[in-house]
């Protein structure tokens, strides 16, 4: 149970992280014609 | 909306906006000829303290932030390289948009470092007003 607890709270990290990097260079590269 | 007020009611994302629309959109047309910082490099200034917060409220509007309070050290720290890899290394050398300076990354890193040192001061004072 812990290590599948261990593997979600890991996967779910992983996804956010990959979510935000996403978001943060499609708006980087809005920013990249703005500034 | 209420919850969103500590990234996009701030005063310096306002200001920031305020002095990025006004340098871009009306000292430019009025004076073209204007001194070489204000041309290059003030709106560099002001990446972080414009562009950081409406980004950060989308992450925390879609779940992927779990507070709505202002920029924190690694977040500012991250989307800083980030962008200055972007703006200075992929865009001119791959997508042939924008030029490389490493003064512009000076110029993102400064803007930055104030936004950090405010935004800083803004989170322990409302720590401070929470605990009264």
């Amino acid at each position: 149970l812990t290590i599948a607890a261990t593997y979600s709270l890991l996967s779910n990290m992983l996804m956010t992280l990959l979510l935000q990097a996403g978001l943060a260079t499609a708006f980087g590269l809005v920013l990249l014609a703005m500034f | 909306l209420k919850r969103a007020r500590p990234l996009l009611a701030d005063p310096l994302f306002l200001g920031a906006c305020l002095l990025y629309a006004l340098n871009r959109w009306v000292l430019l047309p009025l004076a073209p000829h204007r001194p070489a910082f204000f041309r290059d490099h003030f709106n560099d200034l002001l990446l972080i303290p414009a562009a950081l917060p409406p980004l950060l409220a989308l992450y925390a509007a879609l779940g992927l932030r779990r507070h709505w309070s202002p920029p924190r050290p690694l977040e500012v720290l991250t989307h800083l390289a980030l962008w200055s890899l972007l703006c200075e290394w992929i865009g001119p050398y791959y997508l042939h948009k924008g030029t490389a300076d490493f003064r512009d990354v000076m110029a993102y890193a400064s803007g930055a470092f104030v936004a950090l040192l405010y935004w800083s001061k803004v989170r322990s004072g409302g720590r401070a007003r929470d605990e009264v």
